[in-house]
């Protein structure tokens, strides 16, 4: 796998440059076409799994076509409710929660949990905070991941349309426009087919492209979380819609964009019975050239659950 | 109703992208946009929107890159922008070298997000193609499918695929056994075959 295969489209012409990586051994034998041929990639299929699939039962999130891309906003009691029969810890966990946090938002598990939480927490912070500042930085940013993206020999009509997208998404909750949008018509946004999969999108270009720009920093995450490379591990599990989300994906995308991101984990870990706390982790974005955004406090928090991520409201 | 607003915006891109395409070709603004174009709202017909305008992309791009890479020559059909052919050359060194292969293209509304439906309309024995039908058993066209592949690197992908067969994922079992058993020049004589029955015009 050379530089030449960095981008599905290889910039010579030519098969040789596909450098086809027939998935050596193993995989399903028999008949049918259950495990598709990879060319330019093997795809073990065994190192990641389904988002919501294979999770803890007890912590599964509801999912199916009934729950909505985003859902309402619901009282964290909610989240209690449900877990009323389930781990001490957890109930534990969820009552502390309660001291920060009071509301949560949840997503449909469709493997873009992660990102259309991050899509309508962000957008749904600068429509509550008017950021002008923000949104030009963040425009800023964007112009940069596009140029990743040329530079890394993709075609530039295959990803444009979905900068757009997010691109008019964000001059829309920015008041004062023709087209200007309020809280509502966000909320309809994100659970419109069409334009949240086009955003979610969006985040998978931009953090494929982070993660190809800086591979030799991501290269030891990836072999440890698969045995692919850096190149086929975005091809796999990164670009196409619904690969869950990982550590390494919330990292390449809260650094490209340069915006911080909070997770709070609810699951049964726990240091010793006595004391139980809800860890969280904070996702900064690596100090840019400008310096600015090394020690700010993220207002974007995710609730994560094994393979599930929602959004939470602090108080 | 409100969702009209941004997809004026995005029409209003489009449509300069489009004019400016137009000199280029012969094509029509009801080939392009189709004729549901000025019917408002309702999100279904936002999709083909957006697919035709990529399709217009890459149709684009097809006729400005013809000369770059000679073994794939792409069409798409006069009348319907989702439906294309492929004409691609059997890669050399390989038992399909001197054919010519034809694939077609059946394109979902929603592309890009979903991948187009390829099949092999020329036979070809490859353990990967579907024997009759012509389906094609490949990631790019299932689970790994991403909006940064066109038809064209598509194309490239199922010539990258002929000459490197997975017989362990088969679509045409006889054509995987045989590579499963080791025999090479068995399968290389029955892919050879075919090519010369399916894929090269006929002598005299």
């Amino acid at each position: 796998m050379g530089d030449a295969a960095a981008a599905p489209e290889p910039l010579v012409g030519g098969g040789e440059e596909l450098n086809p990586n027939p998935s050596g051994g193993g995989g399903g034998g028999g008949g049918g076409c259950s495990e598709s041929v990879s060319v330019e990639l093997s795809m073990g299929g065994d190192y990641y799994h389904s988002c919501c699939g294979d999770a803890d039962l007890d912590l599964r999130a509801p999912e199916g076509p009934k729950l909505p891309y985003v859902g309402d906003k619901e009282p964290l009691s909610s989240l209690a409710a449900e877990f009323q029969s389930g781990s001490p810890i957890l109930q534990e966990k969820i009552k502390l929660l309660g001291e920060q946090y009071d509301a949560l938002r949840r997503t449909r598990g469709d493997g873009n949990c992660f990102y259309r939480s991050f899509m309508f927490s962000y957008l749904e912070h600068i429509l509550g905070t008017q950021d002008k500042a923000e949104v030009e930085r963040i425009l800023k940013k964007i112009e940069q991941c596009k140029k990743t993206l040329a530079d890394l020999g993709y075609i530039e009509f295959t990803f444009e349309d979905f900068f757009s997208i997010f691109i008019d998404q964000l001059e829309s909750v920015l008041q004062g426009h023709e087209t200007s949008i309020g809280a509502e018509e966000l909320l309809e946004r994100t659970r419109d087919q069409m334009v949240s999969d086009y955003v979610v999108m969006f985040f998978r270009f931009v953090t494929s492209g982070e993660i190809q720009r800086r591979a030799e920093f991501f290269e030891p995450f990836i072999s440890g979380l698969t045995n692919s490379t850096v190149i086929q591990f975005c091809k796999a599990s990164v670009e196409p819609m619904g690969e869950e989300s990982d550590h390494v994906h919330i990292i390449a995308l809260s650094d490209a964009l340069g915006v911080p991101i909070r997770v709070m984990y609810l699951d049964r870990s726990s240091c010793d019975a006595g004391n139980i706390s809800v860890n969280h982790h904070d996702f900064i974005p690596e100090a840019n050239s400008s310096g600015a955004a090394a020690a700010e406090k993220p207002y974007i928090t995710l609730l994560y659950r094994p393979g599930h991520y929602d959004i939470l409201y602090p108080k | 109703m409100k969702l009209l607003t941004v997809w004026k915006i995005m029409s209003k891109r489009h449509l300069v992208l489009l004019s400016t395409g137009m000199s280029l070709t012969a094509m029509s603004d009801s080939f392009i946009l189709g004729p549901n174009m000025q019917s408002e709202s309702h999100e279904n017909i936002l999709y083909p929107k957006a697919s035709r305008a990529r399709l217009f992309k890459e149709y684009k791009e097809v006729q400005r890159e013809k000369s770059a890479d000679p073994d794939i020559q792409l069409i798409c059909d006069d009348s319907n922008i989702f439906k294309w052919t492929a004409l691609i050359k059997g890669p050399s060194e390989t038992p399909f070298e001197g054919g010519v292969f034809q694939l077609a293209f059946s394109i979902p509304e929603q592309y890009p997000l979903l991948p187009p439906q390829v099949r092999f309309l020329t036979k070809i024995f490859h353990p990967n193609v579907h024997f009759k039908t012509g389906e094609i058993c490949l990631d790019i066209l299932k689970n790994a499918w991403s909006p940064a592949w066109t038809l064209q690197s598509v194309c490239r992908a199922i010539i990258a695929l002929m000459a490197h067969p997975e017989p362990d994922s088969p679509l045409n079992c006889d054509s995987g056994n045989l590579l499963r058993s080791g025999d090479i020049r068995g399968y290389q004589s029955m892919a050879r075959m075919y090519t010369r029955l399916a894929a090269m015009p006929k002598k005299g």
